[in-house]
């Protein structure tokens, strides 16, 4: 088939560092084309230069035969090229049917019938795709995956020839991810070009008919799936195989021999139904389940962001309150957050102040701060866990998002907890950083740390956890250990085939 | 016929979600509600047709500084010009009005023009030099009680008594001021409101890259709030006028702080996208019913300036207040925020 939409040796650089370099694709009707690479291989600003976000320095693309130089991303829509990017770009207090045709609409500024068209077209257009949303709830009232789906029907909803999905599925649950899988074939059979750039190999695997490898702004090849397997992929991005991910795991009878550090009995919050698990020192413990099962807001409610109603916590055998998160803290218990960029990193700051700003009351003397003691913690971290940055002064920022995650780690870490929360902390990270972080992780363990690692990546569980918890509607339905932990076994129990309530 | 049922679904989702959304106008009309209640209950005779229209008329100043200040607050911006603005226009009116009707509705349209200039200049400098709002709009206070003073050094001038009569007049027992403002919602501010311009302020104020990357001309957002602002600017100024027959180019100052209190007590959030007018008309009928019932309390003229200070600062505590038990309401829900 003919490529429909062509990038000639497109060169972006930005203060002298250079982003993307000479780069050559081609889309064509009806394929999906995959773009992979870690994070910061380029993938992001060749996403912005093909939506109009970004003028390349040099090259250029045709659409068509033609030659397609966008002015914005309005004018890029124009021509039929839409972009559903990774920072949304819904307005939080409009209703969803006014933010699906925002910029677009067809209809005319007659007040009285503008709003009841606009609905009835979102409905039409719900439907057509069989999504089940409330259209006249605001964004903000919406779940992050409801949020990412009505970014998607809003880039539908202009009908592209050319379609760019941001790693549209990396805040999405299982059944999610299926429409969406779902919905990338149906645009296929109408002949859209897709370019889909995910984290999740399995789901590049399952879908490209092309793949294009970059790596550090250059193109490392554009190869056709059939033949490749994920192994293939990984080597041409990292240059390392699957299997060396994931560290190896903690020695099962070892680990029975350990203390319970972390020991849960019937709690009860909001969301969140009589759950009783412990974690022993130096122990993974993953939770597992669909979207929104209680997952995020058990983690919430052990970090005292959550009144717990009912039921007790130990600690090393003592029970103990948490009713706020600086006295979880204070307990050795720190939490990394489900979103880096509100609740993680502070980002115009430096690493530095992002670092220290946990471990602040205690390098405290006569009020006064000791910055030499800061300035060593910092370098420690920053070695610690290879973030790579200008330096310890650059703000948090500037950093890729892999190295942002980092730092939010690097943050709760300097706090010294015992216990360790991680809430989906490689959401959106590239696979080399996620390595470096699941070997940090299981370093942690032999210092006697137990971790409650929540994540959407059923691979990631499998690969790191010594058991996983799976959660449904607020409770835990399944434990699985040793052999069980597998990717068929983690969704079979995640979709409600509830065998029974294991301790 | 499963399309049908979806539909029904959807319709009665829809009441849910917009009752919810209205939550913060419910809030300050029950406050009003209360305040009216106690006022009733200090004095009985409040509770006449010329008490009623009189609070109505001395609102009107203050309703339309902060119907100025919500729509330039919802793209995110701050008008701290708002009072300085009404000055202007005031002393403007003031000195050019006569008695014919002709000249009365010119001097108008002048003023309104006037309104629109400092909207143009105030979004301008915003949007073209990319200034910051709060700057801007606070040097050009200063710039426009200068012009005030230069017009009108003195408090003085001269405004035709019937027109007084006519804004503080009232038909049956609804005051002529009730209806200019209704009048004004309905053939001006809806029309805008409920366009495609009037959405694109609130998905600028919500989230400003979004917009742009949505197609949304995101100058042009805030060039047109900030000339709609300048006409409601324009319009209190003139009420001012209209109802004290005079000019007095230090009378709009205390508006600027006001008109905030009552966008903030209304609902609007001063992060920008969220609220509305109807929030606002609510938060200035509350100040201004608050100060009636100090008169009525017999509390002197010098503490009521301490405590409409202090009530400007509840007002914001209580908009965040309204902010925090929302926020609070979407965690419980176990949603993202």
């Amino acid at each position: 088939m003919d490529s429909f939409f062509e990038i000639t040796g497109i060169s972006k650089s930005y203060a002298g560092s250079i982003a993307v370099h000479e780069i050559d694709m081609c889309l064509k009707k009806g394929h999906v084309h995959c773009l992979v690479g870690e994070n910061g291989a380029g993938k992001s600003t060749m996403v912005k230069i093909i939506s109009g976000g970004v003028k390349p320095d040099k090259g250029y693309m045709r659409l068509g035969g033609k030659v397609f130089a966008p002015r914005s991303p309005a004018d890029a829509q124009r021509l039929g090229v839409v972009a559903v990017q990774q920072e949304l770009s819904l307005s939080p207090y409009l209703p969803v049917y006014q933010n699906i045709w925002m910029g677009h609409e067809k209809h005319g500024n007659n007040i009285l019938k503008r709003k009841p068209a606009l609905r009835n077209d979102t409905i039409d257009l719900c439907h057509q795709y069989s999504i089940e949303i409330d259209i006249d709830k605001w964004i903000s009232e919406l779940s992050l995956e409801d949020q990412q789906i009505v970014e998607i029907l809003k880039a539908i909803s202009l009908g592209p020839q050319v379609i760019i999905l941001d790693e549209p599925t990396s805040a999405m649950g299982a059944s999610n991810t299926q429409w969406l899988l779902q919905l990338i074939k149906r645009l296929k059979e109408q002949g859209t070009a897709i370019l889909f750039i995910s984290h999740r190999l399995s789901e590049v695997m399952d879908l490209a008919d092309d793949i294009t490898v970059l790596k550090d702004g250059e193109k490392v090849a554009t190869k056709t799936r059939e033949g490749l397997c994920e192994n293939d992929i990984v080597r041409m991005m990292v240059g390392r195989e699957l299997q060396d991910i994931f560290p190896a795991k903690a020695e099962p009878e070892q680990l029975a021999k350990q203390k319970i550090l972390f020991d849960i009995q019937r709690l009860t919050s909001k969301d969140v139904k009589d759950v009783s698990f412990f974690i022993r020192d130096g122990e993974i413990v993953g939770l597992a389940g669909l979207e929104g099962q209680g997952q995020h807001e058990l983690m919430l409610s052990l970090f005292g962001l959550r009144p717990i109603i009912k039921g007790q916590i130990k600690i090393d055998d003592k029970i103990v309150a948490i009713k706020s998160p600086s006295q979880a803290i204070r307990l050795g218990i720190s939490l990394v957050p489900l979103d880096r960029r509100t609740e993680g990193a502070i980002l115009p700051l430096s690493l530095n102040d992002n670092i220290a700003l946990t471990t602040l009351q205690r390098r405290q003397r006569f009020g006064w701060i000791n910055r030499t003691k800061e300035i060593e913690l910092v370098k420690q971290m920053i070695h610690r866990l290879s973030i790579k940055a200008g330096g310890a002064a650059s703000p948090v920022e500037t950093l890729s998002g892999g190295n942002q995650q980092k730092v939010v780690m690097a943050k709760w870490l300097a706090a010294e907890p015992r216990i360790l929360l991680m809430d989906d902390p490689t959401r959106g990270v590239d696979i080399e950083t996620r390595q470096d972080i699941y070997y940090h992780i299981r370093e942690l363990t032999s210092e006697g740390k137990a971790i409650l690692l929540n994540s959407t990546d059923a691979l990631e569980l499998v690969g790191m956890c010594d058991r996983v918890l799976v959660m449904y509607e607020g409770t835990i339905v399944r434990e699985l250990v040793g052999n069980e932990i597998s990717e068929e076994g983690i969704v079979s129990a995640a979709v409600g085939s509830h065998i029974g309530i294991t301790k | 016929m499963n399309r049908e049922n979806n539909k029904k679904l959807q319709h009665l989702n829809s009441r849910s979600a917009s009752f919810a959304h209205s939550e913060p106008l419910f809030l300050v009309y029950g406050v009003f509600i209360i305040m009216f209640i106690i006022i009733i209950a200090i004095n009985r005779s409040f509770l006449s047709v010329i008490s009623i229209t009189n609070l109505v008329v001395f609102s009107m100043p203050l309703i339309f500084a902060a119907m100025a200040q919500t729509v330039i607050v919802l793209t995110k911006g701050i008008d701290l010009s708002v009072g300085p603005a009404m000055s202007l226009t005031m002393v403007t009116a003031a000195s050019l009005m006569r008695d014919s009707t002709v000249n009365i509705l010119t001097v108008i349209l002048l003023c309104i023009a006037i309104g629109v200039v400092l909207g143009l200049i105030n979004g301008g400098l915003v949007v073209e030099a990319r200034l910051p709002p709060i700057i801007v709009t606070l040097a050009n206070s200063s710039v426009l009680t200068g012009i005030a003073l230069f017009i009108m050094p003195q408090p003085g001038g001269y405004i035709p008594s019937k027109i007084g009569e006519i804004v503080t007049g009232h038909i049956g027992f609804i005051p002529i001021s009730a209806i200019i403002l209704i009048a004004i919602l309905c053939f001006f501010w809806s029309p805008i409101r409920y366009s495609r311009t009037g959405q694109s302020w609130y998905a600028v104020g919500g989230n400003e890259a979004g917009a742009y990357f949505s197609g949304i001309n995101v100058k042009k957002a805030k060039f047109t709030a900030f000339i709609v602002g300048g006409i409601f600017s324009a319009i209190g100024g003139l009420f001012l006028a209209f109802q004290t027959l005079t000019g007095d180019p230090m009378m709009g100052a205390p508006y600027t702080l006001n008109s905030v209190a009552a966008t903030v007590l209304g609902g609007t959030s001063l992060a920008g996208g969220r609220g509305g007018v109807l929030g606002s008309i609510g938060g200035a009928l509350v100040l201004t019913i608050i100060i009636d019932i100090l008169y009525y309390l017999g509390v002197s003229a010098y503490y009521q300036y301490i405590f409409s200070g202090v009530i400007v600062i509840l007002a914001l505590a209580l908009g965040l207040l309204s902010d925090v038990v929302r926020s609070r309401r979407t965690v419980s829900k176990g949603e993202e925020i």
